[in-house]
């Protein structure tokens, strides 16, 4: 493309003035199909080309060849038509009421939109509400739980001496359990059973 | 910015937005099957289309045939006219430098073509019936600008452009014409459509 380019970005002014031969011309548009640069170039050297037009002496026409330029169009119908579908897009041209329709229906539909979102977010908004309740009460969950956790560590601390003499594996015990109990300790386990198991050797 | 360049390059100073939406409320009148558009539009721009084909012709009948042939061809592609390309003036010049040139061209391959005669002798003859003259008077200012600016031109940029837009030559003939290389050539009218353009921006008020 860029060989291409040095090449052919000579051409852009005779391809303005309307010089080019015709295999030259082909290969340049081909081109400028996919020259940004060479596009704006031909659109600035155009605009001296289409003045050279207008630089030419002014000299009137005779007065008959109104008649015959227009003859021609107006005096066989069928055989020369304008192409159809004038596809001519001028928005000034259209009535005012229609303009004014427009407008009220695409305000109607912006309307409409804004109050669908609006429903939107505050029902995201509740839901979000919702989702941070449940955070704080997993929260508080997890505090009990510390705290029981805190608490079976303190029961421990007072797991005293006497009472590590009082389960002494050595009297072949079938199962070991531990209980809660009152600081002190009592004769007998009365609370409920935590841990449950059989001795085995290490 | 380029359609306001070309505006007031080619349009009417001052009033061309305003000139080229008649003429687009024309152009959709003609392709609405509206003859009286047509006249609208050969009121306004038959002159200079016609002058255009004098010049590059050099013979009155020829002028007036490529003026029908333009005008026809408007009337028959009005559908097809694309704002962002240029004003509805510049696509009739468009059109009649075109159809004159082909003429030429095929006037030239046959052995009775004539010799392209110096543009001077039309100048005499008045404007006979305008219905505007106002907009006549500044086009016609206007031109003088242009053809001072293009008699300002180094002769070679000059002569290049006049041979390129006027007699429809190639780059190749144009160089084998004034015995200069063909990078030259190219290079000049480069150079003199540029300073065309310059001086024809500098000189709107």
């Amino acid at each position: 493309v860029n060989a291409a380019h040095d090449e052919l970005k000579h051409d852009a002014a005779a391809y303005a003035l309307g010089s080019l031969e015709p295999a030259e011309r082909a290969a340049f548009e081909v081109h400028l199909a996919t020259c940004a640069e060479c596009t704006a170039d031909v659109k600035q050297l155009r605009l001296s080309a289409g003045a050279l037009a207008r630089a030419v002496p002014q000299v009137s026409p005779p007065p008959s060849l109104r008649a015959k330029v227009l003859g021609q169009v107006t005096a066989s119908p069928g055989a020369l038509t304008p192409a159809p579908a004038a596809v001519v897009r001028d928005t000034r041209g259209l009535p005012a009421w229609l303009q004014i329709a427009a407008l009220l229906v695409v305000g109607a539909g912006m309307f409409a939109y804004a109050q669908r979102m609006q429903a939107r977010v505050s029902n995201l908004e509740a839901q979000l509400a919702q989702a941070q309740a449940q955070v704080a009460s997993s929260d508080r969950l997890i505090a009990d739980a510390r705290n029981v956790a805190f608490r079976a560590q303190a029961a421990m601390g007072v797991f005293a001496a006497p009472d590590v003499a009082r389960i002494d594996l050595a009297g072949q015990p079938v199962a070991v359990a531990v209980t809660l109990e009152p600081a002190g300790g009592v004769p007998a386990p009365t609370g409920e059973r935590y841990l449950i198991g059989t001795p085995s050797p290490l | 910015m380029v359609i306001w360049l070309f505006a007031a390059v080619v349009g009417f100073p001052g009033r061309s937005s305003e000139s080229q939406a008649d003429d687009q409320r024309s152009l959709q009148r003609v392709a609405g099957g509206d003859a009286g558009g047509l006249g609208a539009l050969y009121d306004k721009h038959g002159r200079a289309v016609y002058s255009l084909a004098l010049r590059i012709l050099g013979d009155e009948g020829d002028a007036e045939e490529v003026t029908q042939d333009v005008f026809a061809q408007a009337w028959r592609r009005a559908g097809q006219y694309d704002e962002s390309r240029g004003t509805v003036a510049a696509w009739l010049l468009v059109m009649a430098r075109t159809r004159a040139i082909d003429r030429l061209l095929a006037r030239r391959v046959r052995p009775e073509g004539r010799v392209h005669e110096d543009d001077g002798l039309t100048l005499q003859q008045l404007p006979a019936t305008n219905p505007d003259v106002a907009s006549e008077m500044m086009a016609a200012e206007r031109g003088q600008r242009v053809r001072r600016a293009l008699e300002d031109l180094p002769l070679l940029q000059r002569v290049a452009i006049e041979l390129a837009y006027f007699e429809g030559l190639s780059q190749r003939e144009i160089a084998e014409r004034l015995e200069q290389p063909l990078g030259t050539v190219k290079t000049r009218m480069r150079l003199g459509l540029l300073k065309l353009r310059d001086a024809l921006v500098e000189a709107q008020p």
